[in-house]
């Protein structure tokens, strides 16, 4: 028996995205690489951590103010930071790499199995999948990728990354430069809906933000603590909301005293989806209609919140802007029960039904603790005129966390009492289908097409900073 | 009335299996013709046990689960299955009975019918969701639902918003529907979950047993009197048996009072400290809520460790001394009426001499100590806590081989995955065997009882969408086997599990473990290394909140089916909704029921 680390004296070795989406870099691009020569890779990835592009969790934190002001005065501020990477592998990914996992500690199995293989492609229920990368072949086709490697940057600013020889990695790569921020900063995916809200707070990791923090408390209110969800449910090695310290695998040759080789990692769950906005624009248009009988569209129903961010059973005015942390502070079973205002069906609702589904609101809560994502991913838009979103969903459970949310809820056909309807947005079952919006006396059904296709999709790895040293020299 | 849920549940088990690991497809569809022809099974699933260790046959046995409708014997189930022209039970366990038999005779049917008849086992304990309805039931209020729908769909553009005139219109339309008929009477349901059996009922039970015992006692002791009166002054016999009869009488009378009375105490005594001293003194609530976390997930501090010596230290010589006063206060008449001259000489004078006032300002000091007490220890809790997480910094709990899922297992879970998930999970009982399967049966009948009578809106403790869970005691005692079948994925069953039913489910299997065992057959699962189930504090504590371990421990008992049927695929949401819909289609015209018809017909 070993002690548990602490989560405040490992934030260096935490990779930064994490702890932070990156807000203030507002370009993105997500490289998926296939080794073909692994020398060459190492050599490579030796390099990029070389760089200093991948950042911990410690780098990106917003000291203090009075810690800042102190450092203003003692030394120069440090530069704000304009370019982050984080780097991610497959399973295969990491044999290629040398890395075998242990027979006490091996990995979970939906990571050894792959989002590809022809088990979890049923187990998700994708439906005809026609995937053009993915991390294990499988029924869906598709380039078997091992890295994933995601960039943000300031506006303008130049990459700074290693060349990829061809001779070392062939490369997919997904929204050179995307910007979807607007004005005012705030991201918006391509259907014009503000993205990113509703994220879990990983209690502990956030208190060095001050502030922020502080203020996103305020604002929330009483409905803070539904955000505050336990480090062990992202990061690898920590409590969880069972109080379980999270099970951490192993590869061999890792002897680090500090833990096992996934501790301080987390599992990513990629998708690439392909959004169809003439056809979303359309669907609003022929509903149009119900915008002007409700105040709001057909497609925020849909969604499950105005494009403004609001959720739809917002009490004040939705035309003034609230802060991001108020606006994620409500709950359905007593305001919503029946789905007058946020549909049962719609795409958020299933996502995160907070109080929803248990037996009575503080146990719904504590159950929909156990299924959070931290999202991480980007809209992406490619010069073919493609757009999407490039979807990566931290978590550590897999089964638990994922794949239970997309099999049970989203692609779930008789979700609650639903009948024959998955998510309105990314549910897999063939068009034309239905979705209902309850209303009073009783509700309207309308039509519906695919508005995303999934191109791709795979699980990935991403390790500590220590872990990432130890692959490069592998 | 446990008898009639356990007859429910039934598990065949067949040793000597020499079949492969997958069914013909001919067999697969003649159990589907022959269980939707009975129409009485509502899920069937037939998997492979792996031999039991030292077993000399090395065959693995064949496991066939049924799940029925209330009100069967096993005998008549089983005669319809053998005796049904299909000849589908022939085809699967015939080769048991007489190899090599293609066709069999009268007499081998009969043969068959013996032989499942001491294969099978009721289950040892079990809990029906919402399948108290009968397969017919369920299937024809889903066409009502469905037609409904369709109705409604016709009817919107008609009534639109309003709501009161298009619930009448659809109550109409049901009612003249010749179809529906049959759904004018008000549901079937069983007696505990219908409109029978409300809460003013289950309290009116223990209350009627309560009276009708002291009515017991009154008649007895009256009936010595009544034939004095009857036939005169008695003999000397017949006095001593007035004598006797009325002491004794007396005796249990009082004895039984005052058994009741120390019970409503400790009642009143538990009320108090679990409801309202909690809901008035918030130190006292976060310290019950820190005891009931350190009990399910001990953090292993210093509050930790307060909890537990507090209750080795306090908590239990406590509730020991609560219940040696109860018990001795109700058998204090049994010693007054045995040794009435002992008792008086020699006890009563140790005994204080205590008036009522005394008495209640006494226990008004003790409660008010308990709750300085826990409001000290809370504090020590809070003021420590740096310190205490110093000094009792977690240890890291190592779990071999966590999270890894057969995928024979995995590949039964995506078979269903657009239905009712079923599973089977196979245990050792913990030595001795004898006592562990005791300990089982009481806890599976107290688990029985209570899904029965009071978790009856298909709900075990907060775990939703199971629509039978049934426990067997199998192999003269040796093993345990657990089938389920339930709405959801099995790692989200087994989170209901932790979270909602974790007293029950511990109960269940903290007596058993997980013996090294060669697979069923190639390609199924077998266990590498033995193991426990998850610590346990005080009986029903933890266990299963031990998340890595518990799972680890039911994934690896787990195996996989060779077969599956169910008869209905409709979820326990699904099933409660459409019942809802027909009371309220054909019930009272009120706003209750025109709101459940407008929900209804919008999903």
């Amino acid at each position: 028996m070993k002690h548990a680390p602490r989560l405040s004296e490992q934030s260096h070795d935490i990779q930064g995205m994490l702890k932070s989406g990156f807000g203030s870099l507002t370009t993105s691009c997500f490289r998926l690489l296939t080794i073909r020569d692994e020398a060459l890779a190492k050599a490579w990835l030796a390099e990029l951590l070389d760089t200093g592009l991948i950042v911990s969790a410690k780098q990106v934190g917003k000291p203090k103010q009075e810690k800042q002001e102190k450092k203003k005065e003692n030394e120069k501020a440090t530069k704000p930071l304009d370019a982050v990477v984080a780097i991610g592998f497959t399973y295969s990914g990491l044999a290629k790499l040398g890395c075998r996992e242990t027979s006490d500690h091996p990995f979970p199995t939906p990571f050894r199995s792959g989002m590809g293989s022809e088990l979890r492609a049923r187990l998700l229920r994708d439906d005809d999948r026609q995937w053009s990368w993915t991390d294990r072949e499988g029924p869906g086709g598709g380039e078997v990728v091992h890295i994933l490697l995601a960039e943000w940057k300031a506006r303008g600013a130049v990459s700074r990354l290693p060349e990829i020889k061809s001779s070392a990695f062939s490369v997919i790569e997904v929204g050179e430069d995307s910007d979807f921020f607007d004005g005012d900063g705030k991201l918006r995916e391509p259907f014009g809906f503000r993205d990113g809200l509703a994220q879990p707070v990983i209690r502990g990791l956030r208190d060095e933000d001050g502030e922020t923090l502080r203020a996103a408390r305020d604002e929330a209110g009483d409905l803070y603590g539904d955000r505050l969800v336990e480090p062990g449910e992202f990061i690898l090695g920590y409590r969880n909301e069972y109080d379980e310290l999270t099970f951490c695998p192993n590869v061999e040759g890792w002897t680090s005293a500090n833990g096992r080789f996934t501790l301080n990692g987390s599992y990513l769950a990629v998708r690439q989806f392909e959004q169809d906005v003439t056809a979303f624009r359309a669907f609003e248009m022929a509903n149009a209609d119900f915008f002007a009988a409700n105040g709001v569209s057909a497609g925020e129903k849909l969604m499950g919140r105005r494009k403004n961010g609001l959720p739809l059973s917002w009490k004040g005015d939705p035309t003034v802007p609230a802060p991001d942390s108020a606006a994620d502070a409500f709950r359905y079973r007593v305001d919503d029960a029946d789905g007058f205002m946020c549909p049962k069906g719609a795409h958020v609702r299933r996502s995160n039904p907070r109080d929803s589904l248990g037996i009575d609101v503080q146990s719904s809560i504590k159950s929909s603790k156990l299924h959070r994502l931290l999202r991480r991913g980007r809209p992406y838009r490619e010069s073919s005129g493609r757009q999407g979103i490039f979807f990566i969903a931290c978590n550590a459970d897999l089964e638990r966390q994922f794949e239970f949310i997309h099999q049970r809820w989203l692609q779930n056909r008789r979700f609650g009492t639903l009948e024959s309807q998955d998510d309105p947005v990314v549910g897999s079952q063939p068009c034309p289908k239905t979705f209902t919006i309850p209303g009073l006396a009783s509700g309207r059904e309308v039509s519906l097409q695919h508005f995303t296709q999934t191109l791709g999709g795979g699980y990935f790895f991403l390790p500590g900073i220590a872990a990432l040293r130890f692959i490069a020299r592998a | 009335m446990l008898e009639i849920v356990r007859q429910q549940m039934i598990c065949i088990v067949a040793p000597g299996w020499a079949g492969g690991a997958e069914l013909p497809k001919p067999l697969h569809d003649g159990l589907n013709a022959v269980l939707r022809d009975v129409a009485v099974v509502h899920f069937a699933s037939i998997g492979l046990l792996p031999a039991l260790t030292g077993d000399p046959d090395p065959q693995p046995s064949l496991v066939l689960e049924l799940a029925v409708e209330e009100g069967f014997r096993p005998y008549d189930l089983l005669y319809r299955l053998v005796y049904h022209p299909g000849g589908a039970m022939w085809a699967l366990f015939g080769s048991m009975i007489a190899p090599n038999v293609a066709e069999p005779t009268a007499q081998h049917k009969q043969q068959l019918l013996d032989k499942l008849m001491s294969w099978h086992s009721i289950a040892d304990g079990g809990f029906v969701g919402a399948r108290d309805r009968s397969v017919r039931q369920i299937a024809m209020e889903k066409d009502l639902l469905d037609q409904t729908r369709i109705e409604a769909r016709k009817l919107k553009p008609k009534y639109g918003n309003d709501r009161t005139a298009f619930a009448l219109a659809l109550s109409r339309w049901a009612y003249a529907n010749p179809d529906f008929g049959w759904a004018a009477t008000a549901a079937p349901r069983s007696y505990w979950r219908g409109k029978g059996a409300g809460i003013g009922a289950k309290l009116a039970y223990p209350v009627a047993a309560i009276v009708l015992w002291f009515a017991l006692l009154g008649i007895v002791w009256a009936l010595p009197r009544a034939f004095n009166w009857f036939f005169g002054e008695p003999g000397r016999v017949g006095k001593a048996i007035e004598h006797a009869v009325t002491k004794t009488t007396e005796c249990l009378f009082t004895m039984s009072w005052h058994g009741l009375l120390a019970f409503a105490v400790i009642a009143f005594l538990v009320w108090l400290f679990l409801v309202p001293l909690p809901a008035q003194f918030v130190s006292w609530r976060r310290w019950l809520n820190s005891v009931q976390q350190e009990l399910d997930r001990p953090t292993e501090t210093l509050s930790s460790l307060a909890t537990y010596v507090g209750g080795w230290v306090i908590g239990v010589p406590l509730l020991l001394a609560v219940a040696a006063c109860a018990i001795a206060y109700t058998l204090a008449p049994l010693a007054y009426a045995l040794a009435p001259v002992y008792m008086h000489d020699v006890i009563e004078p140790k005994l204080p001499k205590l008036t009522g006032l005394q008495i209640t300002l006494i226990a008004v000091v003790a409660i008010a100590a308990v709750l300085a007490i826990g409001a000290l220890f809370y504090r020590l809790n809070r003021y420590f806590t740096g310190l205490s997480e110093k000094f009792f910094h977690p240890l890291e709990d190592d779990v071999p081989r966590a999270q890894q899922i057969h995928p024979s297992v995995e590949r039964c879970e995506a078979e269903l995955v657009d239905g009712t998930q079923h599973m089977f999970s196979l245990t050792e009982l913990r030595g001795p065997q004898w006592w562990s399967a005791w300990c089982i049966r009481v806890a599976l009948r107290i688990v029985t009882f209570a899904g029965r009578v009071f978790f009856t809106q298909g709900w075990l403790g907060n775990a939703p969408g199971i629509h039978f869970g049934h426990w067997h005691i199998i192999d003269g005692g040796r093993r345990f086997l657990f089938c389920s079948n339930y709405d959801g994925n099995f790692g989200g069953y087994l989170d209901d599990f932790i979270n909602g039913a974790a007293v029950g489910t511990t109960l269940a299997w903290r007596w058993t473990e997980l013996h090294p065992r060669e697979p069923a057959l190639a390609g199924q699962p077998g266990v590498a290394k033995p193991r426990s189930f998850p610590p346990t504090r005080f009986v029903v504590f933890r266990g299963v909140k031990c998340e890595l371990k518990f799972k680890s421990y039911a994934r690896d008992s787990m195996l996989p089916h060779l077969y599956h049927f169910d008869a209905c695929n409709r979820t326990v949401d699904q099933i409660n909704l459409a019942t809802g819909l027909r009371d309220a289609l054909f019930g009272e015209r009120n706003g209750k029921n025109d709101d459940l018809i407008m929900r209804a017909i919008e999903t």
